[in-house]
């Protein structure tokens, strides 16, 4: 018996172990040339190079080309909200709270259960003064306001130490 | 919490599969023969493909390397437009948790494992393999041991959760 070296992508060893009679393991009837290292023939190495993927495994990529289709479908959606978002946060910082409450009403269409868009919004509205639609967007934060990215924790902070220093707030 | 690299295999199965398959494409791509495949298995490996050694040791590297390419852009384009509205957003359809957990388990396995390093390894150290690939090879199978240290910190957890934010963050950056 004749080992052959072959490689294996994960971490086991293994080796294809061949006849030593001089004709290919594979096809069992072609005859190996002399210098052969392998154990197959040319015909049969050909084959396992062109080995097909099975079935099921075309039934997948072709399902999978499908999810990629469907997301490349709702990325120019997901990356403008994305937008919509960045520019909300730096108009919010830019004090341009009108602009960033446009943006963040927008969003908010699209999550209206999300706590972080709710929470910019009504800072948003709060630093326009407009306390009507502040207190509507205040009645969908929960009473704990956990879990917030670090930037809004900052501006809710800074909002406080406002509310704190004028004797105003919720 | 310490979970079972199997049931993480599990979990993630889709992940598996894919790295199988681009190790299978490149070896097609390479024109080396593929003697063996399994696209997943409950078992350690949870997938392997078994082929002849290349003559040429760049074609080894590229083989071990091949998953980390396609796991990643895959991953990238099926979880990114979906990453925004369920992690960003909190909201998002069972849809988009559905792209979510298959883009990321996909990314998850982009590492090649450290059988792939020991093959790229054995293939650029024999007689045929030149100093530059060596100096090529040195730092990928280093990067794939500490991946795979990194693995018991979840950072094939924290990468695919990295690769799924990358796209969208990346688009919204060049168009904001």
């Amino acid at each position: 018996m004749e080992n052959l070296d072959v490689y294996e992508e994960e971490n086991t060893t293994s080796t294809l172990e061949a006849e030593d009679t001089g004709v290919c393991v594979i096809c069992k009837y072609r005859v190996l040339r002399e210098d052969n290292q392998t154990g197959y023939c040319d015909d049969c190495r050909e084959d396992l190079i062109k080995r097909p993927f099975p079935l099921w495994i075309k039934i997948m990529a072709v399902g999978l080309g499908l999810v990629v289709a469907a997301s490349a479908y709702k990325y120019p959606v997901s990356v403008k909200q994305l937008v919509a978002y960045n520019e909300g946060i730096k108009s919010f910082k830019a004090h341009e709270t009108d602009k960033a409450a446009v943006n963040f009403e927008e969003l908010a269409k699209a999550y209206p259960e999300s706590t972080e868009i709710n929470a910019w919004l009504y800072l948003s509205y709060c630093y326009q003064m407009n306390f009507d639609k502040a207190d509507v967007v205040y009645a969908k934060l929960p009473k704990d306001l956990k879990g917030l990215s670090s930037e809004l924790d900052t501006e809710i902070d800074g909002f406080n130490k406002v509310m704190d220093s004028t004797g105003g707030g919720n | 919490m310490t979970i079972p690299g199997l049931i993480i295999s599990i979990a993630t199965f889709p992940g598996v599969i894919v790295h199988e398959i681009a190790h299978q494409l490149f070896c097609k791509w390479m024109k080396v023969p593929v003697l063996d495949v399994c696209y997943f298995r409950i078992g350690n490996p949870s997938g392997y493909v078994i082929h002849e050694k290349p003559e040429e040791a760049y074609k080894s590297i590229l083989i071990g390397v091949g998953p980390f390419f396609i796991n990643s852009i895959l991953g990238a384009l099926i979880s990114g437009s979906s990453v925004i509205a369920v992690w960003t957003f909190e909201g998002g359809s069972f849809i988009d948790y559905a792209l979510l957990w298959l883009g990321i388990s996909i990314a998850m396995h982009a590492f090649p494992s450290t059988g792939d390093a020991k093959s790229i390894w054995a293939a650029v150290t024999n007689k045929k393999g030149n100093f530059l690939l060596k100096l090529i090879a040195a730092p990928i199978c280093a990067l794939i041991y500490l991946g795979a240290l990194g693995s018991m910190f979840w950072l094939d957890l924290f990468y695919g959760i990295a690769i799924a934010f990358a796209l969208p963050n990346i688009l919204a950056s060049i168009l904001g």
